[in-house]
């Protein structure tokens, strides 16, 4: 175990900062009130991505509204929709798609109701990403599962924003490399072979690495020491 | 003291040939350590070996202190920061041995201190530039207190500034006793400080007679004309528009552009026309974030975020537009790499747009990579793949050449080879712009585009006569 000097040595209290006291506290306190607000919005979070499957059809409105609210909120906070409305579409196009292949027409509405679903489940988890940090996350987390496992969980959520970027500057790089992976090359499936090969494959190289190196770097900075982690006082 | 041997140590790689051999090494306290070597030598491995030997299978001895503490920092910043702000970024370490959340931030702001990282607590590592995120990391290690610090590669990451910051850093360590070790191709700007110089050879360490002398012939044979370039800016003077001559074969011309980031928050302007023509070599040069990447996607068309004209033979940039008369290598060119052989890599190009297949032959013997043509691009060494994604470019013999930051990483043995192959495809024609975040190859550039206060002008080389 490491024994910190300085933290012997300057054993650290509030007064100690007497111009900056108010505001320490002031800014500790407002940690609290977030880290409160975070459980709140995990808890609601989980709550309505379970509600998705499980609520009645008729039901499925009521969703969609509440779900439109985080929408809206998450813009405000200045969160991006556009992705999520790309994922959302792409999501809509396969499975819909899928059950015309397998069913035919007459399970259309069968089809939109089961997207409609899964866009509710992953909806929440989405507007929880976007609009709580994931030290915030984390420290709530800590709470329930392992302390492994509360790493995993929020460093993934923290990494999304770094692997979409790396998935667009492979699918970029590849396109002008000659690969058949534009919108427009795509609408032919052959070609979904393609970028499944020099955009995926890549890309799953890369999170491999990228998860390698987190690793290194959480034990290295003696993540596996201690069973009991405390929390940065400050959000 | 002594804080760290290496004793007859041997490491076996998965082909079992091996990658260290009898290799000794001791570390006392307050000393300076240097490693150099070819790249895929094993320097980075090196680092991680000293620093977790439990997670090597090696066979020897590896002696850590019991006062030994490590503190590591690995080549790219971006893949090691697991927070969202400085201080939860610093404070991580300290979270892990559960010191009270009331103690962390004396402690986290001398760490930020030390490194000169003077922002609020709560600042968002996103909103740092890579020089920041970099120091960041060495606050997040200083934090613990280490009486030893590993270092990997922070030439090729850091501008000028950046360096200069970082070695008043380590000089400061130094003097208050801690050890350094840092794994370097360029190890000039690191000579006062460095005591001992290493060179990896053959999975063994050989010390390297350190005088300044040796210290010349380093630089010289790294980079060219490197040592002097950094003077280059003095010797430039502004381009003067209206040359008629160069006017003809303009390939790319840039007029009053204005580009705007994601974050909305910083530009770059570029107030005159800017153009390049064929045969020209164009150093883009500028600090770390100073927007040389975001130049380089409005350019090929891969971000529209800009407001002004961009002409680029003769049409609006638009991604995929220029087929084969476009070549763009990315920062981390690693990261296009999928097939299965070298060759193979080679000729995804070649095929889509249906050019001769020996042209993969050509590249790779004019790039000494003929041997590993038949390897898969994975197992390389990071300055082999980035040499085979250079290559992927090269062989499709385009008009353009954009090249972000192409020299990170690479080593004196492919360093000439890169250069001798950029010279000959301006020879043939063939127009090229590249950046780094410091001014290099002035003997080599038709012209620079230097970034200064988020303006961009144009100035032309005086080359040396030499």
């Amino acid at each position: 175990m490491i024994h910190l000097k300085s933290a012997k040595r300057e054993k650290y209290t509030l007064t100690d900062l007497a111009p900056e006291k108010s505001a320490l506290n002031n800014a500790i306190l407002r940690s609290k009130q977030k880290l409160i607000l975070c459980s709140a919005a995990i808890a609601f979070s989980i709550v309505l991505s379970m509600s998705a499957f499980l609520v009645l059809q008729q039901h499925l409105g009521y969703l969609l509204l509440i779900n439109a609210c985080l929408l809206v909120h998450a813009w405000l906070c200045q969160a991006k929709l556009a992705p999520l409305i790309k994922l959302f579409i792409f999501q809509s196009l396969v499975t819909i798609g899928l059950y015309v292949l397998l069913y035919g027409q007459e399970r259309l509405f069968e089809a939109v109701i089961v997207v409609t679903r899964i866009i509710l489940v992953m909806l929440p988890s989405w507007w929880l990403a976007s609009t709580q940090s994931s030290h915030q996350i984390s420290q709530v987390l800590s709470l329930l599962l392992p302390t492994k496992w509360a790493f995993v969980v929020t460093t993934s959520i923290k990494v999304l924003p770094f692997i979409g970027q790396e998935a667009r500057d492979i699918y970029h790089i590849q396109c002008l490399r000659g690969a058949r992976i534009t919108p427009k090359a795509l609408m032919n499936p052959i070609n979904w072979y393609e970028l499944v090969k020099c955009v995926l494959f890549p890309l799953l190289i890369q999170l491999l690495s990228l998860s390698k190196h987190i690793a290194h770097s959480a034990n290295q900075r003696h993540f596996d020491k201690s069973s009991t982690h405390t929390h940065w006082p400050l959000n | 003291m002594t804080l760290l041997a290496l004793h007859q140590v041997e490491l076996q790689q998965s082909d079992s040939t091996y990658l260290y051999q009898n290799l000794n090494l001791q570390i006392n306290a307050g000393e300076c350590h240097c490693i150099s070597g070819a790249t895929g030598c094993g320097k980075t491995t090196l680092l991680q070996l000293m620093a977790m030997p439990n997670q090597f299978n090696y066979q020897g001895k590896i002696t850590h202190s019991p006062a030994l503490i490590i503190g590591l920092i690995m080549q790219d910043p971006h893949v090691q920061l697991v927070r969202e702000t400085i201080g939860a970024e610093v404070a991580f370490g300290l979270e892990n041995l559960s010191v009270p959340a009331l103690d962390m931030l004396p402690l986290v702001e001398q760490a930020l201190a030390k490194v000169g990282l003077a922002l609020p607590l709560n600042t968002p590592v996103t909103h740092l530039s890579l020089g920041q995120k970099y120091r960041l990391m060495l606050a997040a290690q200083l934090v613990f207190e280490p009486n030893l610090m590993l270092i990997d590669e922070p030439w090729a990451q850091l501008d000028n500034q950046g360096i200069t910051e970082l070695c008043q850093v380590l000089t400061d360590l130094l003097e208050a006793g801690v050890s350094v070790v840092i794994v370097e191709h360029n190890t000039a700007p690191f000579t006062d400080m460095i005591d001992f110089q290493w060179q990896l050879t053959s999975g063994a360490l050989f010390c390297v007679t350190h005088s300044p002398q040796a210290s010349d012939d380093n630089i010289s044979r790294h980079s060219a004309s490197l040592c002097l370039d950094d003077k280059m800016s003095v010797n430039m003077m502004q381009h003067q528009n209206g040359d008629v001559a160069a006017q003809s074969n303009c390939l790319l011309s840039l007029s009053d552009v204005t580009i705007r980031y994601a974050n909305q928050i910083a530009t770059l302007h570029i107030s005159d026309t800017v153009s390049l023509h064929a045969g020209d070599i164009v150093g883009l040069f500028g600090e770390n974030g100073c927007g040389k990447t975001s130049l380089f996607n409005q350019i090929v068309g891969v971000s529209d975020e800009y407001k002004g004209q961009i002409s680029l033979l003769g049409k609006t940039p638009k991604l995929g537009l220029f087929g084969a008369n476009l070549g763009f290598l990315m920062q981390r060119p690693s990261r296009q790499l999928f097939e299965m052989t070298v060759l193979q890599e080679l000729e995804f190009s070649l095929k889509r747009f249906g050019l001769p297949l020996a042209n993969a032959t050509e590249i790779l013997t004019q790039l000494n990579l003929l041997p590993l043509a038949s390897d898969s691009p994975h197992k390389l060494s990071y300055g082999q793949q980035h040499l085979v994604a250079f290559a992927s470019v090269l062989c499709i013999k385009p008009q353009i050449l954009l090249l972000d930051d192409p020299f990170a990483g690479l080593d004196n043995h492919y360093f000439p080879l890169v250069i001798n192959a950029l010279k000959h495809f301006s020879e043939n024609g063939g127009a090229i712009i590249f950046s780094s975040h410091r001014p290099i190859l002035s003997s080599l550039l038709s012209k620079c585009w230097l970034i200064e206060q988020q303006q961009l002008t144009e100035h032309n080389v005086l080359k040396r006569a030499s």
